[in-house]
């Protein structure tokens, strides 16, 4: 009995003094970022900009650019401190407070909607007749357990799985490369740029502006501060490149059909037919869909319960894994009743949300910062007494 | 520790002959392998002593050491023994005299009986306290030969056998280091094993180290009969299904163990050494890895890469594909499944299972019977049965090469126990296939990944190289660079830096 305690002991230890490196930050960055939307964003961006999907990811690139590197400066103005904590430090507890309302709010959204995301797929594409609550509920276990297991174990187990992924969709892209037809690209701006900053608003919520969620993480690195910088923004990078190309894929292969067309990329895998035996590969792009999505819900999902372990000052954050992952399953077989209404609050509410909410809290506190003049001694100070 | 299984307390050997033999037989039970003979010496024969030995462990023709014990004392032939004095051999051997034989003098009633059951023989002289004993043990031993587990084509034959002292000696000779430290641990009352742990000093990770010390602590306080005792000793979890310790059984693969920095652990009487900590990616090199031809071993090391991926998931995968997404399978190879599965009543998942359950049946009973009968099933369970099961539409001909398939892509992993894991995992795969497809196949590989992630040998995690990720590793993880590579920049930097630290001090005036 004492030594089956100590060992669990250890274990706790261990990954309370979890620190990870810049390398398995940035790649837990692609994994959140391109995540899912690498299968999603193609299918709304042609909707909204048809054959100029491709150029509305630039401004939307520009905009995710913008508030990593506010996030970046907050982490360094602040001594590695996370955004419940300095939001403390500079807006004061209660504004924090009041300010996290409806950060919550989003986490309680954006879980469910990437679990769905799941289930949706499953049940309209590969398994027609499987009730939904199966992938649901199991997606989010598997993504709890996870969390339960630690940021270390986190980031490791991701470094991985981003291979597989990035391995599976430029596989994909690389084989439909004698579907492409570059006419498809053409004309270019042809109802000028508002289309553009249509599909510019949907990509700058769905995966670039959420990276302001990423100041949670950003206490858990171990680097030196120029490498932090250069991992975070290379990461970002990767995950503009897969986006872009994935988006450019689709529009070769389908044109402005694609804009009709959900899962784009997946039907790419399906256009593909290599000397009759490489074909039929959507099983590929099934395969990163279910771990884009599993690794961005598990982000997700830890991110919820560190901002809730911070808010409620628990020792053990931990404790609310399962609960939180209950409640977000619960809302992902109530909140959506049909595909549309899906479509509506991922791509419409979602993205204003981020940006509104995200992204105004975010530069609020940058500027604060900016103004404010951070005594010598008390960032030390405020981190002894949340820690 | 000392390995000779001696106690500080116990009572004292007594001057009194008759009551040496007394308290001797009585603390061995009556055993009636247990050999006393006795002899008189000195003038006129009047002085008694006797010498005892386990007859089942010394070999009967050897010397009985009295003669010799007395030789010692006197320069020339010694007739009767009739010129020595029981002080004579009190002076001579109680200071420590020079003998012909080794021999070690023992003042305690438990050392001496130890010391028979270890095979030594143990003479008493009257009116003396104290005990001689002379090393004479020979029991019957195999032979140092091939490993039978881990043949090789190329490169040292030689495998270890039943005797600690043996193998440790086999290990020594290929690693003359200074820095080798070998460490003793008796363990048990009853069975007394000898446990040695190995390790290269400074070649070894500190931390590795310590929680190795820590955890084979109070080892001794129990009864260990063989390796794998030590090695769920030391475990961290019990119930993964996945090795966490390598067992080889060739000195060569123990010395280059030792060289990376790993710490062996032997125990007597058994042929298996264990090599800690193992992580994840040893399980998939061989020795002769290293002594083949870079871009040969390179690509066997692909091809296991691929056994692996068949052997955990070739029957799920087609349970899963058959089943659920039979859109995914090329048409004109849906066509020929389909052909072949007409008439069968299984579902794909209950064939499965079913072959694969008769498989491992079949490799279970194939390995516990004697050689001959057991190649006799293996012509009864493969041929026939599998012949008449398609015949009777049991299972269809692709299952069969499906099972047949994964069987011997998990005898291609060249660690049994790794294979033996991946037998277990293979199971919950396929009902996970046989539940809900591709998506069930895809949470049971994630669940099984977030374990390996978890795991920790020694408190290093198991998956590292891959999770975390070290560039430097991979040099020889699927590939295996040439041999030059690992000559210039040695995979245990440790060692490497504590040689340059000396040499460096060394060349260095001021210090």
């Amino acid at each position: 009995m004492i030594a089956i305690l100590s060992r669990e002991d250890e274990d706790k230890i261990k990954t309370e003094s979890s620190a990870i490196d810049s390398v398995q930050l940035a790649c837990m960055l692609i994994a959140f970022s391109t995540g899912s939307a690498i299968v999603f964003i193609p299918n709304p961006l042609t909707g909204a900009a048809s054959n100029d999907a491709w150029l509305s990811l630039v401004p939307a690139f520009g905009f995710g650019l913008l508030i990593l590197t506010c996030i970046l400066y907050l982490h360094r103005k602040h001594a590695g401190r996370s955004l419940i904590d300095y939001s403390r430090g500079l807006i004061g507890g209660f504004l924090t407070s009041v300010a996290a309302v409806p950060l919550l709010g989003m986490f309680l959204f954006s879980i469910p909607a990437i679990i769905t995301g799941i289930g949706e797929f499953f049940t309209t594409v590969m398994m027609k007749e499987t009730p939904v609550y199966v992938f649901n509920s199991l997606s989010l276990l598997t993504a709890a357990l996870t969390v339960r297991s630690g940021i270390k174990v986190m980031a490791r187990m991701f470094l991985l799985l981003i291979f597989v992924m990035l391995f599976c969709s430029i596989a994909v892209i690389l084989l439909a490369v004698p579907q492409y037809q570059a006419e498809f690209l053409l004309p270019l701006l042809p109802d000028g740029l508002k289309p553009v900053f249509h599909g510019a608003f949907i990509a700058a919520g769905f995966p670039f502006g959420e990276v302001f969620f990423f100041s949670m993480l950003l206490p858990f690195v171990r680097a030196r501060w120029k490498d932090l910088r250069s991992k975070m923004y290379l990461g970002f990078a990767v995950t503009g490149a897969m986006l872009m190309l994935s988006t450019l894929c689709t529009l070769l292969t389908f044109g402005p059909a694609s804009g009709s067309l959900k899962y784009s990329l997946y039907r790419l895998a399906g256009e593909i037919e290599i000397a009759e035996i490489l074909q039929r590969i959507e099983a590929v792009i099934g395969i990163a869909l279910i771990l884009g999505s599993y690794m961005k819900a598990s982000v997700f999902l830890f991110i919820f319960n560190r901002v809730l372990a911070e808010l409620f000052r628990l020792d053990d954050d931990r404790v609310l894994v399962y609960p939180v992952s209950l409640v977000c399953l619960m809302l992902s077989l109530t909140m959506f009743d049909s595909p549309a209404t899906f479509v509506e609050q991922v791509y419409e509410i979602w993205p204003f949300t981020v940006m509104a909410v995200g992204g105004g809290y975010v530069a609020l506190l940058a500027i604060v910062t900016l103004f404010k003049p951070i005594r010598p001694g008390r960032s030390v100070k405020g981190r002894g007494a949340t820690k | 520790m000392n390995r000779d299984g001696c106690h500080d307390h116990g009572e004292s050997i007594s001057a009194a002959l008759a009551d040496n033999l007394e308290r001797m037989r009585a603390a061995l039970s009556g055993s009636d392998d247990i050999v006393v003979d006795h002899w008189g010496y000195g003038p006129g024969q009047e002085h008694a002593a006797f010498s005892a030995y386990c007859h089942t462990l010394v070999d009967e023709f050897s010397n009985h050491y009295m003669k010799t014990t007395l030789q010692d004392l006197v320069n020339h032939e010694l007739g009767r023994a009739e010129t020595v004095t029981p002080e004579q051999v009190r002076d001579f051997f109680g200071r420590g005299g020079v003998s012909l034989q080794p021999f070690s003098l023992l003042d305690k009633m438990d050392q001496a009986i130890g010391k028979i059951l270890d095979g030594d023989v143990v003479l008493f002289f009257d009116e003396w306290d104290h005990a001689l004993s002379f090393p004479a043990k020979n029991v019957p031993q195999r032979q140092v030969t091939e490993s039978i587990s881990e043949p090789s084509v190329q490169g040292p034959r030689e495998g270890t056998i039943e005797n600690l002292r043996g193998n440790l000696g086999m290990i020594r000779q290929r690693v003359k280091s200074p820095r080798l430290n070998i460490r003793y641990i008796v363990a048990g009352i009853e069975l007394q094993t000898t446990i040695a742990y190995a390790y290269l000093e400074h070649a070894v990770n500190p931390n590795v180290l310590e929680a190795f010390l820590e955890r084979i602590q109070g080892i001794d306080r129990y009864e260990v009969p063989e390796t794998s005792y030590v090695e769920d000793w030391i475990e961290d979890d019990s119930y993964s299904p996945f090795p966490q310790y390598r067992y080889t059984e060739r000195t060569d693969t123990a010395a280059a163990a030792l060289l990376e920095g790993k710490i062996l652990v032997l125990v007597s009487n058994s042929p298996m050494i264990l090599i800690c900590p193992a992580v994840f990616v040893d399980f998939f090199n061989t020795s002769e890895d290293y002594y083949g031809r870079t871009v040969i071993s390179s690509l066997i090391r692909l091809l296991r890469l691929l056994a692996f991926i068949i052997a955990l998931t070739l029957p799920s995968a087609y349970v899963a594909l058959s089943t659920f997404h039979p859109e995914l399978i090329p048409t004109v190879l849906l066509l020929a499944i389909l052909d072949t599965r007409e008439g069968i009543p299984f579902p794909a998942f209950f064939e499965a299972l079913v072959m694969e359950i008769s498989f491992e049946l079949l490799r279970e009973a194939g390995i516990r019977l004697p050689r001959p009968v057991g190649s006799a099933v293996s012509i009864v369970g493969a041929l026939v049965i599998g012949q008449a099961a398609i015949t009777a539409q049991i299972a269809s001909p692709i299952m069969v090469i499906v099972v047949a398939l994964t069987g011997i892509a998990s005898f291609a992993i060249p660690h049994y126990e790794m294979g033996i894991a991946l037998r277990i995992v293979r199971f919950p795969l396929m009902v996970a296939a046989g539940l809900l497809g591709g998506f069930g196949i895809m949470i049971v590989s994630l669940l099984t990944l977030l374990h390996l992630t978890r795991l920790h040998t020694l408190g290093q995690p198991y998956l590292s190289s891959l999770a975390p990720f070290k560039p430097r590793t991979m040099r020889d993880l699927f590939v295996r660079a040439p041999l030059k590579v690992f000559l210039r920049s040695p995979r245990n930097r440790r060692l490497l830096r504590h040689r340059r630290g000396e040499f460096r001090s060394e060349g260095d005036p001021a210090k």
